[in-house]
């Protein structure tokens, strides 16, 4: 299980990954979160609203209200581009720190 | 069995108590939770696991909402990478920060209303009920005091009045003066700058080419008038305009009728009798405001100019008004009025003592004139004379409603507190400060007291009109929006108001404990006492309005139906001029013929005000009294019309020459005063008469009540001068055909007396004029202690309500063990009716003696009893019973089964 940390500092470029793949609403990228790292980043479902909040207000990610067929109201997110270029930025630094990484351990270059 | 739905609306509410989560997060939320609960049982779970799981996997409620409010303070100059971190260290932060806990504040508090509507509705409706009672009372006294406020030199300006001690008279204040008075107390006193003197003139008739029309008021005024008030002029030189002999003053209505435009009015002549009156000027509509009401002004010149020595006449029959140099000493005045008295009126040989006996002169400031001239008599020219103590009356009735609506909104706001314990509880356990909890509340309680500040202007808006009309005032909504400030006066008052009555319930909820608030239990008791004592205050002032009320009508009813000793129903009063006069004897002939007529008579005063004074003669065994009654000149068959019963002697006859001005008639008052035990045959006469040629007493009438019942009933005889002339004609009609007899009056009238166009009162519509402020005051108190009642019902309403929530279990155990409905229902109500007999008792003595000091502004008045006391208070218990009684027979006639379940 990932530390506090640094669970703290990959919420977003997860969270923007994961709507590069194309607008969704928090149920689901909870979902997915926990589908890809196969738990181990598991947060509580809660804590992901907060974030998605706070990127939205940053401007990385726009969100809209859609009427589901059940007559519920569901708020979608999608990634600004603003936001596609954060991703960039980000990928960039954590590749760089996973090439630091890689290189300490031994591990052999992904590309 | 696990109920789903209720446990995911449950677990709703948990999260709406959250301030952390804002309406959209709550949705968002709930979409999240009951999408994950789906899956869950997708998958096989019940229902109960899925719940909980979905629960469990969502997280800390109290750490999302931190973080929910972290993320909408979100510093997008902060450095970026840790996204949970956040950063308060700048002040502009700090400043969102606080914006942002206020907004919330302001969001939970909707919440909480809309939430709790019956509780919000009563507390916000019982609140405005009582702002704008408060504000239609304000505007009524606002334009109570405004009268004679728009002459611009109001605080200098004073009526001249004179306090007369005659003997064989009650002391009187009179609003009359003599016409030598104004001239030489200009010339005699420096602190004297102006005087104008005002003799009023009723119901002349105004002539010019084919109209003739009766103009109700057109006296003569002093060329200073316009310079000591500040009536306004449409057309002319205001300086000028009064100046000449046989000049005029229409108002705008008044050349309305005769011309037009005003500007064909100015320079033709209108005929008066035998004169010709030049129109010099148009006055401005006369405004409500001011005790002077007249149609048209005639120059005081065209009396003095042919009669200077008018200026030098020493007897009362006039207004005179005095314009003082600012900062004049008043005390010093009054000290030389007994010189200046006895300067111009000294004593006659042989009189025993002098002037000053008789008179004091005093001035009343002109801003007193409209409210403070209860106690003054003859007082002709003052519309509207309003007795100025009920202001305070209705500025202490206007205080007791706010002080009930206020408790009305402290009490529910507070017993709705326990409710909310457990809010309190989780605030606090996850870190509220107390202050916040207590900004929370003053908050919302703010927050109510601005809406019912807006309910209260629509309802003022919305009821002033309906106001005016029913006590036929001309106030109006108008009033506020020409002064806006009194607008937000008010709303700061509400807003103090609404601060002041969420401290309390504030502090209180502010300190609960965590845990025992976390565990539902109750707080202390002093809360509930506190409740106690305000349902008391409240409805101890209730009682009191409305026993209050139950007196004002009970002395209306008595003063509008009391035998006043003479028949007022169905009495026609139609003025007499000259030509009435001369055709009195024909007129009354005619009149008499029609069946429709039951008696016609005539008078040279009116009935319903004091006579005036005069001299009379009374001579006893020893000597000679010299007395000053009140006296009125009347037709010979006046008793008799007027149905006035004779205790001894006769009445008039036409058949006895002497009854033509030498026989008196007295009434007990005037028997008692003069001390002779059978007064009947005692020689006696006018003043004036010489002490030879008296005349004698032929009869002594009960006392009737000539005069209002303010005032006991004064000595009083009669004489017939059928040379003198009359100035009233009565005529007494058939109360079954009162259209058909008008119509015949005016037939009559029309051919003997073509010069004068026909124009009647009745005697009833001047006694209610004559009453016409405790009529208003009446009424005002009636609606006043309806809304009273109305509010502190409503509160009752909702303590009542619940009280019973809080009972729940105990009325299921009490059925469970076998209470009747009945049995539960007087049980529950005990209380409430404890309450209500304590203020009850609390408030009667206060009440009482606040009354009893009313009535004495009656001679004749009805005497306090305790039935009255006792029919308020049980009044107002039956209401309140009935009010509980709702919530009581719910409770009562609860399934014991529905009650003790929800443990």
């Amino acid at each position: 299980m990932a530390s506090k940390g640094l669970m703290a500092a990959s919420t977003k470029p997860l969270i923007l990954s994961i709507l590069k793949g194309g607008k969704n609403y928090g149920y689901y990228i909870t979902q997915k979160v926990k589908e890809i790292s196969g738990g181990s980043l598991e947060w509580s479902d809660g804590m992901l609203y907060p974030v998605l909040h706070r990127l939205e207000k940053e401007g990385f990610i726009a969100s809209e209200w859609i009427m589901t067929t059940t007559g519920r109201r569901r708020k979608y997110y999608s990634i600004t581009e603003l936001g596609k270029e954060e991703l960039l930025a980000e990928k960039e630094n954590w590749l760089n720190v996973h090439s630091v990484f890689a290189q300490l351990w031994n591990l052999k270059p992904t590309a | 069995m696990f109920d789903l739905e209720k446990e995911i609306i449950d677990w709703l509410r948990t999260l709406r108590t959250n301030s952390g989560f804002e309406d959209g997060d709550i949705i968002e939320i709930e979409d999240h939770i009951r999408h994950s609960i789906k899956q869950k049982l997708d998958s096989g779970f019940s229902d109960q696991k899925a719940f909980e799981d979905a629960i469990i996997s969502f997280g800390s409620l109290d750490q999302t909402g931190a973080e929910m409010v972290k993320s909408r303070t979100v510093n997008l100059n902060a450095p970026k990478g840790d996204l949970l971190a956040h950063n308060y260290n700048n002040s502009t932060s700090i400043l969102t920060g606080i914006t942002i806990m206020f907004s919330n504040y302001l969001k939970i508090a909707a919440r909480n209303i809309r939430k709790q509507k019956l509780f919000s509705f009563i507390n916000i409706l019982s609140l405005s009920l009582g702002l704008a009672a408060c504000m239609m009372i304000f505007v009524f006294i606002a334009e109570e005091q405004s009268f004679d406020s728009f002459h611009l030199n109001s605080a200098n300006i004073y009526r001249l009045n004179e306090v007369q001690s005659f003997p064989g008279t009650n002391t009187q204040n009179v609003a009359l003066s003599m016409p030598g008075m104004g001239p030489n107390l200009l010339a005699d006193f420096p602190e004297v700058e102006n005087f104008t003197r005002y003799w009023g003139r009723d119901n002349v008739l105004f002539e010019y080419q084919d109209k003739a029309l009766i103009i109700e008021q057109s006296p003569f005024v002093d060329s200073t008038f316009l310079a000591i008030f500040d009536y306004r002029l449409a057309l002319g030189d205001r300086a000028t305009a009064l100046n000449e002999l046989n000049s005029m003053l229409l108002t705008e209505e008044t050349a309305a009728k005769f011309f037009s435009s005003n500007s064909e009015a100015l320079g033709e002549q209108i005929t008066i009798g035998d004169n010709l009156y030049r129109i010099t000027g148009i006055l401005a509509n006369i405004p409500e405001n001011t005790h002077l009401q007249f149609d048209a002004l005639r120059s005081m010149t065209t009396i003095t100019r042919e009669n200077p020595e008018f200026n030098n006449r020493w007897w009362n029959y006039m207004v005179t008004y005095l314009e003082l140099v600012p900062g004049s000493n008043l005390e010093n005045m009054a000290e030389k009025y007994p010189d200046f008295l006895l300067k111009f009126m000294p004593p006659t040989e042989g009189q025993i003592g002098d002037i000053n006996d008789n008179y004091k002169l005093y001035l009343q400031p002109l801003k007193e004139v409209h409210l403070a001239s209860n106690n003054v008599e003859h007082d002709y020219h003052n519309y509207r004379k309003f007795n100025g103590q009920y202001i305070t009356v209705f500025i202490m009735v206007g205080i007791f409603i706010l002080l009930i609506a206020t408790v009305n909104f402290m009490n529910l706001t507070n017993s709705r507190a326990i409710y909310r314990r457990r809010e309190v509880g989780i605030r606090k356990a996850i870190g509220a400060l107390k202050a916040q909890l207590f900004s929370q509340f003053v908050v919302e309680t703010t927050m109510m007291s601005i809406v019912s500040f807006l309910l209260a202007v629509a309802i003022a808006a919305l009821f002033l009109p309906v106001l005016s009309n029913l006590i036929n005032r001309p106030i109006s909504f108008d009033y506020f929006l020409s002064s806006p400030i009194i607008l937000v006066v008010a709303f700061l008052i509400s807003l103090g108001l609404g601060l002041l009555s969420g401290i309390y319930p504030a502090l209180i909820m502010s300190s609960f404990k965590i845990i025992a608030s976390l565990k539902g239990k109750g707080v202390s008791g002093g809360k509930a006492s506190f409740q106690r004592v305000m349902v008391v205050v409240q409805f101890g002032l209730a009682i009191a309005m409305i026993i209050s009320t139950l007196v004002v009508i009970q002395q209306l009813f008595y003063m509008k139906n009391k035998d006043v000793g003479y028949s007022k129903d169905q009495m026609m009063l139609v003025p007499m001029n000259d030509t009435a006069n001369e055709q009195f004897q024909n007129l009354k002939e005619e009149l008499k013929k029609n069946s429709n007529i039951l008696g016609v008579t005539a008078s040279k005063q009116r009935l319903g005000n004091n006579f005036h004074q005069g001299g009379f003669k009374v001579r006893t065994d020893t000597a000679i009294l010299d007395l000053i009654p009140s006296f009125v000149i009347v037709d010979y068959d006046y008793l008799d019309v007027y149905e006035i019963d004779l205790v001894s002697g006769r009445s008039f006859t036409e058949d006895i020459i002497t009854d033509n001005g030498m026989a008196f008639i007295i009434n007990e008052a005037f028997a008692k005063e003069i001390g002779i035990a059978e007064p009947v045959g005692t020689t006696a006469g006018h003043g004036w008469y010489d002490e030879d040629s008296l005349g004698s007493i032929i009869g002594v009438t009960k006392d009737f009540n000539f005069n209002s019942l303010h005032y006991r009933v004064n000595a009083l005889f009669m004489a017939v001068h059928p040379d003198w002339g009359y100035d009233e004609l009565s005529v007494k009609i058939n109360a079954a055909n009162v259209p058909q007899a008008i119509a015949d009056v005016e037939k009559i009238w029309s051919e003997l007396v073509p010069d004068r166009p026909f124009d009647y009162t009745f005697l009833d519509a001047h006694f209610e004029e004559l009453y016409r402020s405790e009529d208003q005051m009446g009424k005002v108190i009636t609606l006043i202690a309806v809304l009273a009642i109305l509010i502190a019902c409503m509160g009752l309403f909702g303590l009542a309500a619940i009280a019973m929530e809080q009972k729940v279990k105990e009325i299921g155990i009490r059925k469970v063990l076998g209470a009747s409905v009945m049995q539960l229902v007087i049980q529950l109500s005990t209380g409430f009716a404890l309450l209500v007999l304590v203020g009850f008792i609390i408030f009667s003595p206060l009440t009482s003696y606040l009354l009893s000091l009313w009535l004495e502004n009656f001679a004749f008045h009805i005497s306090l009893s305790i039935w009255i006391f006792i029919a308020g208070g049980v009044v107002a218990l039956l209401i309140a019973l009935t009010t509980i009684g709702f919530h009581t027979f719910k409770s009562a006639r609860s399934n014991p089964v529905d009650t003790l379940r929800y443990e």
